[in-house]
């Protein structure tokens, strides 16, 4: 299978590893040939109720979901709610100095929804009667508790799901007999080995709701053949031809990746196409980006990748008081996303340091939400600035103009949003011959994979 | 990027003569991307951004006034930067433009439309 296409002036994302100036991490050498086996998926996945209710019963109420970061919730009693669209909602607490845990969010008295929001507190304190818990799940108080005489403290400790911490990721899984978080991990811990990923902070954050179901936001992000239509503007600096994808699949939990190079030109602007053009307009951002000059980089050397990953190591090295000297170019300079079944999308490096979380929004499966985060490594002095705000955006929000600490990542991301609402649109009067996804063989393979191992999940194989 | 700062704000851009008659250039002002329109109805500053899908104006046909998206055909009033069809719904942003010896200048402030 031809796995991607190159020009004379972008070559493919493999190609362009092996010249880096460093060695490369595990997570970048990784590589795998596994093809996913191509099955139908029928446009109804994306609107059905019957198949939302499949997904909560035998996936969202099975599996280990990453909920937030530990960097939400710096003292204890902080917390904030984890919801999967009206069917699944847990509040995530920081009960102790390294102790999390994940507790139903509705109170024992009469259902009442407990946490709403990032709050602290030494108690959970229930809104409508003022019934009351301590961080770790213990009843505190129950006013007039003469009135309540089968409300003992064993009894009524909040049902609390499994959770585990990895990386700085908080995960939970409500299923009380789930095996442990590395059996759905596969090589996830092999590849983010040493990058510090627990050593990082989230600088910006957005929660924004999208009139589309939950996997055609997520499928939206995982694959660079939209580049050429969703974000020409991108193409004179991105490799979006040249991408590499790969899958692991494994008994311990299957991931995917993609690299999407960048400082090249895209291969669709043909064999002419400039690599100064390629390195200057990618150095343009990353300098808007930090309130800097844009270096000066000489694409005739035929390292200007290298060129500006260096500028890269010596200005983010100053700016966070930190050594970068052993990063490699990719490292610095492309996109490179990694995936975990069912939702979980950790970025990998400075290119382009986000973390996706894709999830069901209310009881509508025609309607979603998108959180996404900006991280940075921690500074130097290892004090981790106070937790960011969730911003909330609604359906009709744009993140140019609500989100301008997205810088010009907002951009992008109205870019991928104008898509996907008419996505939905288009799903249900789709000609029953092709109500169904036509995926490319090697660009697409992700999210072929996703849906295989979504069948499996949900026992229609 | 420093530009050079004009006077009542404005910000250089390039030379008149880098944008003849009938021809439009796409330049950063400040961290914005602003497409310069040459037209016989005179000099345009309109964000080089679709508000449909939030591609470039760059290259979109221009006449009376409107410029036509190359990408879906949203059409938008070159003065205003209101829609003239309904492709997109939002206008977008327009700049005061001028020329002072022989250079283009645009206020990077938008036109509150």
């Amino acid at each position: 299978m031809k796995q991607g296409m190159s020009s004379e002036v972008s070559p493919l994302a493999s190609e362009l590893l092996k010249m880096d100036s460093k060695e490369l991490p595990s997570g970048l050498t990784m590589h795998s040939d596994y093809v996913p086996p191509a099955n139908p998926i029928p446009f109804s996945r994306y609107y059905d109720p019957a198949f939302a209710r499949l997904e909560y019963e035998k996936l969202w109420k099975k599996s280990w979901q990453y909920a937030c970061r530990v960097e939400d919730l710096p003292n204890i009693g902080d917390r904030m709610p984890y919801d999967v669209g009206a069917e699944l909602s847990y509040f995530i607490v920081r009960s102790g100095a390294n102790e999390f845990r994940a507790f139903n969010n509705a109170c024992l008295h009469r259902g009442n929804r407990l946490v709403s929001a990032q709050v602290s507190g030494s108690s959970i304190r229930c809104s409508f009667h003022a019934w009351e818990w301590n961080p770790d799940g213990s009843l505190k108080n129950v006013p007039s508790s003469w009135d309540f005489p089968g409300v003992d403290a064993d009894k009524y400790r909040l049902p609390e799901a499994k959770l585990e911490v990895w990386e700085g990721f908080i995960f939970i899984n409500p299923d009380p007999d789930a095996a442990p978080l590395s059996s759905q991990m596969g090589l996830l811990p092999e590849a983010f080995k040493d990058r510090g990923h627990g050593d990082r902070f989230t600088f910006a954050h957005v929660s924004k709701k999208i009139r589309a179901n939950w996997k055609i936001l997520q499928e939206a992000f995982m694959e660079s053949y939209h580049v050429v239509e969703t974000h020409s503007d991108a193409l004179p600096f991105s490799g979006d031809a040249s991408t590499k994808y790969d899958i692991w699949p494994s008994e311990n939990g299957d991931i995917s990746r993609l690299i999407t190079p960048l400082a090249i030109p895209s291969p669709h602007l043909g064999d002419k196409a400039s690599t100064q053009v390629a390195v200057d307009g990618l150095a343009q951002l990353f300098a808007m980006a930090m309130g800097l000059e844009p270096p000066k980089i000489d694409a005739s050397k035929g390292n200007a990748r290298a060129q500006l990953a260096a500028w890269r190591r010596e200005t983010m090295g100053q700016a966070l008081g930190r050594d970068f000297s052993e990063r490699c170019d990719s490292e610095m300079v492309d996109t490179t996303q990694f995936f975990m079944f069912p939702n979980f999308f950790p970025w990998f490096g400075e290119g382009l340091p986000l973390i996706y979380q894709f999830l069901p929004y209310g009881d509508n499966p025609n309607e979603s939400v998108m959180n996404v985060r900006l991280t940075s490594p921690l500074p130097g002095n290892g004090v981790c600035p106070p937790p960011v705000k969730i911003n909330y955006l609604d359906f009709d929000d744009f993140f140019s103009d609500k989100a301008p600490e997205f810088g010009l990542a907002a951009h992008i991301f109205d870019q991928d949003l104008s898509n996907l609402g008419n996505i939905q649109l288009g799903l249900r009067p789709a000609h029953s011959a092709h109500s169904k996804n036509t995926l490319g063989r090697y660009q697409e393979q992700r999210i072929q994979h996703f849906h295989n191992l979504l069948s499996k999940t949900l026992g229609l194989e | 990027m420093n530009q050079e700062v004009k006077n009542e704000g404005f910000l250089d851009t390039l030379a008149l003569s880098e944008l003849p008659p009938d021809s439009q250039k796409s330049v950063f002002v400040r961290t914005t991307r602003v497409l310069l329109c040459n037209t016989d109805a005179g000099l345009f500053a309109i964000e080089d951004r679709c508000t449909h899908a939030f591609q470039p104006l760059a290259g979109g046909d221009i006449e009376d006034g409107i410029i036509s998206c190359p990408k879906h055909g949203a059409c938008f009033d070159l003065a205003s930067g209101k829609p003239t069809n309904n492709v997109a719904t939002r206008p977008v942003k327009i700049f005061k433009v001028r020329v002072r010896n022989e250079r283009i200048e645009v206020d990077p402030t938008p036109v509150p439309s």
